[in-house]
């Protein structure tokens, strides 16, 4: 394979990899892939074309059965009932591993946002184009919606209409609303500093246990605001619960607080921590990786 | 007696800042850390405070609203110290690329006697963990209803560490001071130029580590291992019985332990180990070329 490629069009590729790697943090291996793809077939401008449309396609179904995933195991693990029992560490604990199946399948694929909230803090962070970013939200509404439906048709009817219906998020009726859109502002923040610290370039070689990362962090959070709101955090997930059972009541809350914490924190974060690795740092990585060369070759 | 509430905190991860200049030039980590350090600027000082400063209130916000118990939110041990494992895992997931995510005022003078930062930075580090731990709790106050601040579980105020009565105070210093031993042995072994190359899963290794130190001591004596975690709700909650144990404790086992490790089991990577990781490096290149 090696001997079929001249040897400057090789290095040529090689160095525009590294620099992919460095600048698209989650979405690493697909851009990395294709451009690496594409260098050798650059004379063909049909298949690009074509390339790249299936990468775009790939991704949007990525990420609508990425969503699926998350809201059928999320909910399913929901299910509490007399025949059923369950208890609200190992709900929560189910739905981080939930993001973590979800992520470990499509994290490379789409970058597995499964988030509205996360989606915006990517168009923000300038990861994804606007167009981009409507098909992400498309893909997940659908797929939160068809997520749910399955669940519908699958689990037993006693488990699907307890309370306000499966999985529907509420808050506790000691809360008063002020306090539920706070509670949601304040943990999807720190959801979107998650993915902001997973996106920073200095974070760029280090995406090996992101899932695991992800799953734990989701975890976290659900445990700690899930008595008080449902601990949501995202909009698509309360959405398709509430349009399949009909109960819209306080669902605005899981619409405003996590998209304008989701704005406010990326753009926050991409002001005052993003770093980009500094030059000194790549010419090391270069150096090394041009010694390696020579010597293999 | 309340029910003691299984809460913690803490960690440290940060490359080590050496002005020592490699000779064979294939150190990567080293000269990365030095270009680092040379590049560093006044803006990249007050970020990396301000990191600490939200890292911090992150931790008690997150960790203490997770520790919630009363008549109508159900918890248990179990839950509250996993919460607290996670919440570290969040806090250095976000800001340990930025600022180390030390969390603890232990943490931090563990940092200063393995020469990692400089005293002025060390100070501005507690300060900053002082401040974000007392606004973490502030807005946990703020956000969530008074009964899930003070219920029967919890009188003197949710989050709040205190002795379980069938420990002397001495006792309970001893448990504070052993489980900071082994947290603070935890982050030397992180720093050590041994590991420098083995970062990735770093968040998940502290959160699980104090999960599993929060469960052990949790009931005896809140394993804080952290003062300002403790500090905050005390002084949110004007209740400072036995507090003094949550100051001794963590501190003396932090420069205790971290002198101990400095000399007796920290190396710097010799030159055959250099070439272990280059050739390491190689393997990695031959097998994404094939």
């Amino acid at each position: 394979m090696i001997d079929e490629v001249p040897k400057q069009v090789y290095l040529e590729s090689r160095k525009r990899w590294t620099m992919a790697c460095d600048r698209e943090g989650s979405s690493l291996f697909s851009v990395a892939l294709f451009k690496r793809f594409s260098d050798h077939f650059s004379c063909c401008k049909v298949f690009k074309m074509k390339g790249s449309t299936l990468d775009k396609i790939s991704a949007f179904l990525g990420e609508l059965i990425g969503t699926g995933i998350l809201v059928f195991l999320g909910c399913m693990g929901c299910v509490k009932t007399d025949l059923f029992p369950n208890n609200h560490l190992q709900i929560v604990l189910n739905f981080g591993f939930a993001v973590l199946i979800a992520i470990q399948c499509f994290g490379c694929v789409s970058g597995a946002h499964l988030n509205p909230a996360v989606t915006v803090a990517a168009y923000i962070y300038e990861m994804v184009t606007l167009r981009m970013a409507f098909a992400y939200f498309a893909a997940q509404m659908l797929g939160a919606f068809i997520g749910y439906g399955l669940l519908m048709v699958l689990l037993p009817s006693p488990t699907l209409t307890v309370g306000a219906g499966l999985c529907v998020t509420l808050p506790h009726t000691s809360v008063t609303t002020g306090q539920a859109l706070g509670i949601e502002f304040v943990i999807t923040s720190i959801l979107v500093i998650v993915c902001c610290g997973v996106w920073d370039p200095r974070n760029s070689k280090f995406h090996d246990s992101v899932g695991i990362r992800f799953g734990l962090a989701i975890a976290c959070l659900a445990c700690a605001a899930g008595p008080f709101t449902g601990g949501s955090m995202n909009p698509a997930r309360s959405f398709a619960p509430a349009l399949w059972n009909k109960h819209f009541e306080s669902n605005w809350i899981y619409w405003l607080a996590p998209l304008s914490s989701s704005a406010i924190t990326a753009y926050a974060y991409k002001v005052v921590f993003r770093r980009e690795v500094v030059e000194a740092e790549i010419t090391s990585n270069e150096k090394l990786r041009q010694l390696e060369d020579v010597q293999l070759s | 007696m309340p029910v003691q509430q299984p809460q913690s905190a803490e960690i440290g991860h940060q490359m080590k800042m050496s002005s020592e200049e490699p000779p064979s030039g294939k150190q990567t980590c080293r000269s990365q850390s030095n270009c680092w350090l040379l590049q560093r600027r006044q803006l990249d000082s007050i970020t990396t405070v301000l990191a600490e400063m939200i890292a911090t209130a992150m931790l008690m916000f997150l960790g203490c609203m997770g520790s919630v118990e009363n008549s109508v939110f159900t918890n248990s041990d179990f839950q509250s110290a996993l919460n607290f494992g996670f919440v570290v895992l969040i806090c250095i997931q976000c800001f340990g690329c930025v600022c180390g995510a030390h969390l603890n005022p232990a943490v931090t003078l563990a940092t200063y006697v393995y020469n990692m930062i400089s005293l002025p930075m060390a100070l501005a580090y507690f300060v900053a963990q002082m401040v974000g731990a007392f606004i973490g709790y502030g807005l946990l106050k703020a956000v969530l209803p008074e009964s899930a601040i003070y219920s029967a579980e919890n009188p003197n105020g949710v989050c709040l560490t205190s002795l379980n009565s069938t420990l002397t105070p001495w006792q309970g210093l001893a448990v504070e001071f052993l489980i900071t031993c082994v947290l603070i042995s935890v982050c030397c072994g992180v720093w050590d130029p041994r590991n420098a190359t083995k970062q990735d899963s770093l968040p998940v290794r502290f959160g699980l580590a104090i999960a599993c130190l929060s469960l052990t001591a949790g009931q005896l004596t809140g394993a804080s291992m952290n003062p300002v975690r403790s500090f905050a709700p005390a002084i949110w909650n004007g209740f400072w019985d036995d507090h003094w144990i949550y100051w001794v404790g963590p501190m003396a086992a932090a420069l205790i332990t971290s002198v101990i490790y400095k000399h007796a089991f920290r190396r710097e990577l010799e030159e055959s180990e250099v070439d272990e990781t280059t050739m390491s490096t190689k393997r990695t290149s031959e097998a994404e070329l094939a």
